[in-house]
C-alpha cells in the first residue's frame, strides 16, 4: 500500500502526541490501578498477563465514602475486602476457567492470579455497617464516616 | 497441515494502534484519555470453536453489540456513567466511560451464523464455530 508522503508525516505526528497525551493520562490518573498479579504456577505465569488495571472509583458523599472496583471474572468467595480506618484493601485470586490449557490459547491479554489494592481514602471510616457488593464484574463497597472522635485539641507549646 | 493454527494469524485484529510497541506488557487500552478504548481480550480454541472473552465490568448485555459482517467480527458498546453520582463526589475515577471497540478478522471456516454472545461476571463471551477443522472443503479439479 502505498500513500503520500504528507499523509504518512500528519499521521505519524498525530500518533505521536496520541501516544503522548495517552501517557500524560496514564501518569496522572491511572498509574495506581496498574496492579500485580502474582501467578499460581509457572504455566499460568507464561499464559497470562503479569499486570492488570483494577480501575476503582471513589466518591464521597455526606455520610458514606463508597469505592467501585472492576474485577471481571471473580468469584464472590475469591474476594477479599478489609476496611481500616484511611483505607480499603481489597485482596483476592482472580482464576483461570478449568477449559483454559495454553494450547488452546491463541491471545492473552487478561491478567490471572493473586492481587491486591489499598485505595486510599478521603475521610476516616469505620467497618461498621459497610456494606460490600459483587455484581456484573464490579465490586460496590459503601462505608459509613466515622464521626465517633471529636476533633482532638493540640496544645500550643512555647516560650 | 493446519495454516491458521499460527498464533499470529489466527485472530488479527486489523485496528490495534500501538499495541505491539508494548509487546505483552501494557495494553493499549490504558494509553487514551477521551478515545475509544479497548477491553483486554483472551482468545482461545475449545470445542471445534474459537472463544473470545473480553472484560466488560458492569456492562448490561443490552450495552454490548457484537456484529460480524464479511469475516470482521466487531464488539461495541458504551457505558454512560451512572447518573446517580454526581461529579463533584468523585474523590478518585480511573473507570472508563463511553465508546470501546474490538475489531477481529474472523478465520477461514469461521461463518458469522453460528456466532454465540453472553455475558456473565462482568465478562462477555463470544463463541464462534469453526467450521473447517470439522468438515475439510474438497476442491474440485477441472
Amino acid at each position: 500500500m502505498s500513500r503520500p508522503t504528507t499523509e504518512q508525516h500528519s499521521d505519524s505526528t498525530r500518533a505521536w502526541q496520541w501516544l503522548m497525551n495517552g501517557w500524560h493520562a496514564l501518569r496522572d490518573k491511572a498509574v495506581s490501578a496498574l496492579t500485580y498479579f502474582s501467578p499460581a504456577s509457572e504455566s499460568d505465569a507464561t499464559t497470562s498477563q503479569r499486570w492488570g488495571v483494577l480501575a476503582t472509583d471513589v466518591s464521597e458523599h455526606k455520610d458514606s465514602v463508597s469505592v467501585e472496583l472492576e474485577l471481571p471474572g471473580m468469584k464472590k468467595t475469591d474476594l477479599s475486602v478489609e476496611v481500616h480506618e484511611h483505607s480499603l484493601l481489597v485482596s483476592g485470586e482472580k482464576r483461570f476457567s478449568a477449559t483454559r490449557n495454553e494450547g488452546s490459547l491463541r491471545v492473552t491479554e487478561r491478567a490471572f492470579g493473586k492481587f491486591q489494592r489499598v485505595i486510599p481514602l478521603p475521610c476516616k471510616v469505620t467497618s461498621a455497617g459497610t456494606q460490600a457488593e459483587y455484581k456484573k464484574g464490579v465490586l460496590s463497597v459503601t462505608m459509613p464516616k466515622d464521626r465517633s472522635r471529636s476533633p482532638r485539641s493540640i496544645e500550643v507549646r512555647g516560650q | 497441515m493446519n495454516l491458521i493454527d499460527k498464533p499470529s494469524s489466527v485472530f488479527d485484529e486489523f485496528y490495534r494502534p500501538f499495541g505491539s510497541l508494548f509487546g505483552s506488557g501494557l495494553p493499549s487500552r490504558m494509553l487514551t484519555e477521551n478515545d475509544i478504548w479497548m477491553p483486554a481480550v483472551d482468545i482461545k480454541r475449545e470445542d471445534g470453536s474459537y472463544v473470545i472473552e473480553m472484560e466488560a465490568p458492569g456492562f448490561k448485555p443490552e450495552d454490548i453489540d457484537v456484529e460480524a459482517h464479511e469475516n470482521v467480527l466487531t464488539i461495541q458498546g458504551s457505558r454512560s456513567s451512572e447518573t446517580e453520582k454526581k461529579e463533584q463526589d468523585y474523590v478518585r475515577r480511573e473507570r472508563r466511560t463511553g465508546q470501546f471497540v474490538r475489531r477481529f478478522n474472523l478465520p477461514n471456516g469461521c461463518t458469522s451464523d453460528d456466532i454465540e454472545a453472553q455475558v456473565k461476571d462482568g465478562v462477555l463471551h463470544v463463541r464462534i464455530p469453526d467450521t473447517q477443522t470439522s468438515e475439510p472443503k474438497k476442491i474440485a479439479i477441472s
